[in-house]
This record gives structure tokens, sequence and C-alpha cells, in this order.
């Protein structure tokens, strides 16, 4: 094959004929079998040729993931390691996140209304192992013994014997109320022992029985609920009461209560 | 991406520019990770995605090469888009992930570019039989001749005298390689079909 012919039919690949000699060629190419024959040899040494190119992009690819593999590149290598990233990281902050219910949990559990709990229990503990009014100078005997029930931590004993015990005076009647309200504070009938409490302040009409069964009524409920509002306003109104018994005691309860919102705070801050 | 597809069609060293431009952008862009989460339902591994990204950047290349893209063309969706069609080719020919195959069914964009990509995969070991038949000179000089390389610049990366020498020996290769094909119809009928 001529150089001429040659020439043209990879000018007629290319689309580099005129228009007349693309007529012209078209016309021959119906007519000439030998030169469809080389035309389409032409075609598939192109194949060939860009199959050559094809293989020298394919080394260069390799090339350009080669710097690829190590760290420079953002998406692609990192898919499945960034994946491990993440899960990694999740692991982790599940982890964490558990810990930390835990923690938190515990610490609650430890601080807050149980520890909250122990600070109102302790004020509620051991008042009647001595009388604060001196009253076991002239106390009756049944109600000296009823006392030492009392004392020796006899709570459904102390139930049964001050309701047997008939009161001679509204004070006897009023130191019993606080027995029984306290025994049934003590073998865990909490509301019950609200009730009593909420009974003597209504009944009572000394501002000693009034003022104490308000105190406990505050502590009991403070117990179960350390953070309720309704019930720390209470406190708040007798720690500011100058006229009330347990103005005192009140003020060091608060003072104990801000140091456990600050350890309960501590959690979510 | 107006500046790389004008350095692409420059040829020679600025289409390598480009081409290498182009995949590190397509790289960055995610592309991997788009085909990996797309397949990965579909039992498609990391290797997968990343030979599917590689085989789907040479036909974009080529569509590239041939012109046949629109104003407005966005490189990462169209290869993306191949990259899914090769995959379902490729699990269809496996006969895995059948519910990908149902999920991209209607995805018709790019098929029968992948179709065609396939087939001159198929074709490849044919292509390879003939290309071992020429001299290494052949094909680094036929290779530049399709990379749009310049005769001067072959010339010069062939170490030849003059670029006179780079078309004399382009010429020949070329003829050389016409002569080879045009004395096997069958072969030249196979790859041009």
């Amino acid at each position: 094959m001529g150089s001429k012919k040659f020439d043209r039919i990879e000018a007629f690949i290319d689309g580099r004929l005129s228009d007349d000699e693309l007529k012209e060629f078209m016309e021959r190419l119906e007519v000439d079998e030998k030169l469809r024959e080389k035309l389409e040899a032409h075609k598939a040494a192109r194949l060939v040729a860009e199959s050559l190119a094809e293989h020298e992009l394919r080394d260069r690819m390799k090339k350009w993931e080669a710097p690829n593999s190590g760290t420079s590149d953002k998406e692609t290598k990192g898919a499945a390691p960034k994946q491990g990233v993440v899960r990694r990281i999740i692991s982790y902050g599940i982890a964490a996140s558990l810990l930390a219910f835990v923690v938190g949990v515990s610490y609650l559990y430890v601080d807050s209304p149980r520890h909250a709990s122990n600070v109102f229990a302790e004020r509620n503990t051991g008042e009647y192992t001595l009388t604060e009014r001196g009253m076991e100078q002239d106390m009756p005997i049944d109600l000296r013994e009823i006392y030492q029930l009392y004392a020796a931590g006899e709570w459904e004993k102390v139930i049964e014997a001050t309701r047997q015990y008939q009161p001679l005076s509204t004070d006897e009647e009023m130191t019993l109320n606080f027995l029984l309200a306290d025994s049934k504070y003590r073998i865990g009938k909490i509301g019950v022992a609200l009730d009593e409490y909420n009974n003597i302040f209504a009944t009572a009409d000394d501002r000693w029985h009034i003022d104490r069964a308000e105190w406990k009524k505050v502590l009991i409920q403070l117990e179960s609920d350390p953070f309720n509002q309704e019930y720390l306003i209470e406190l708040d109104r007798i720690a500011e009461d100058t006229n009330h018994l347990y103005q005192r005691a009140a003020q060091g309860l608060k003072s104990e209560m801000r140091g456990l919102r600050f350890t309960f705070g501590r959690l979510f801050i | 991406m107006e500046n790389l597809l004008v350095l692409l069609r420059n040829g020679g060293n600025d289409r390598y520019t480009a081409q290498e431009k182009i995949y590190k952008q397509l790289r960055d862009q995610g592309c991997v990770n788009i085909i990996y989460r797309s397949i990965e339902p579909y039992r498609g591994t990391l290797q997968d995605a990343e030979d599917l990204f590689q085989e789907a950047y040479l036909v974009l290349m080529k569509k590239l090469d041939k012109g046949e893209h629109q104003d407005e063309f966005n490189a990462k969706n169209y290869l993306v888009a191949i990259a899914r069609n090769l995959w379902k080719n490729t699990s269809r020919s496996n006969k895995v992930a059948e519910d990908y195959q149902n999920e991209y069914a209607n995805d018709t964009s790019v098929s029968l570019y992948c179709d065609e990509h396939l087939e001159r995969q198929e074709r490849r070991k044919l292509v390879d039989s003939i290309i071992s038949s020429l001299t290494d000179q052949c094909k680094e000089i036929l290779r530049l001749w399709m990379e749009d390389f310049s005769m001067r610049e072959i010339a010069a990366r062939l170490d030849l005298s003059s670029e006179r020498m780079a078309i004399k020996y382009k010429y020949r290769c070329h003829k050389r390689l016409v002569k080879y094909l045009a004395g096997r119809p069958n072969l030249v009928n196979e790859l041009n079909n």
C-alpha cells in the first residue's frame, strides 16, 4: 500500500478529509472491497494503539496510587480504615457513655438521694434516746418503759405500747404521738409517719410540738425527695423564721444541702 | 474541570497532567467511598470499589477523548454511574448481587458505554497478543502518537535525531501493524466488532 493511500485512510478515520475528498473516498469505498478491508485493518490498528495508551495510563494510575497508599488520600484508601476509625470511635463512645452512666448513677446513688436521706435520717435518729425537755424526770413508769423500748430500737413494741398507754395529759399524748410517728418512720412506714406528724402539727397547741412536727415532716419529705422545690421552700422558711425552734437546725441542713446540690450538679456541669 | 478538559485535548504532557489531576480530584471527591457504599450492601468489597473506580476512570477518559460529554458535565456523577453499571454487569456475569441489578435496573445512562467497555476488556487478551508482535520502540512510538504527543516530543522522548525521524519511525511501525492485521481478517473482524 502506497503512503498516499495509507495517509488517505488515516485522514478518513481522523475526519481530516475535505468534503470532496470524503465524497470521493466514500464512492471508492462502495466499489473497492480491498479498500474496505484495508480500512478495517486501519481501524483495528487504531484499537491496538489505543490499547497501548490505555496500558500506559493503567501504569500511571498505579504510580498515582503509590503515594495514596500512605496517608495523603482523603477519601479512597481511607474508606475501610476510616470506617474502622469511626467504628472504634463509636465503640469507645458507647463504652465511655456506659461508664459515665454507671459512675453517674452510682454517684447519685451514693451522694444524692441516699446521701441526702442519710442527712435527714441522722437528724431523725436518737432524738428520743434522751428526751429534750427533761421529761424523764417526772415521767410515769409506763411511759418511761416505752422510752426504754424506743431507745432499744424496739419500734414494733413502741407502736404496740403507745396504743395501749392511756395518756394522762395533752403533753403525754403529744409525746406518745411523736414516739408513734417516729417508730413508724423507723420501720419504713414513711407515709404513715408523715400523716402522724401532720396530725400532731394540726392538733397541737404547743409551739414546741408544732415546730417539732413541722421540722420532722420537712425532714421526712426531703428524705424522700431532696431536691423538691416545695420542700426546699419549707426548709428555707424554717431557716429564716427566727421564732422557729428548729431555725438553727434548718440553717445547718441548708448548708449541707448546698453541698449536696453541688455534688448533684457536678454530674451535669 | 473546563481547564483540565482543555489540557486533555492539548495532548502530550498536558494530557498526562490533566489525566492525573482528574484522577486525583475524583479520588479526593470520595468516588471510591461512594462506589463502595453503593456496592457494599450487595457483597461488594473495598477492593471491588477500587477496581471499579479505575475501570470507570478509563471509560471516562475514553469518553472525554471522544468528546462525548455535555457542557454541564459532572465527572464525579458520571464516573460513579459508570462504576455502578460496571458492577451491575460484573455481578450479572458472576450471578451475584441480583438485588443490586434490580435496584439499578433503570439506570441505563451509561450502560451501553459500559457494555462496550466490557467487550473491550474481553478483547484485551486478543490485543495483547497483537501488541506482543511489535517491537518495544514501535509500541512506544504508537502509544505516544495516540496520546497526541507531537513528533518533536516523540523524537525527544525516544532519543531520535529529529522530528523527521520520528515521523519516519511512526509511519513504519503503523504500517507494520496495519499490514499484520490486514493479513488476519478474522482477527480484524473480532477486534472491530
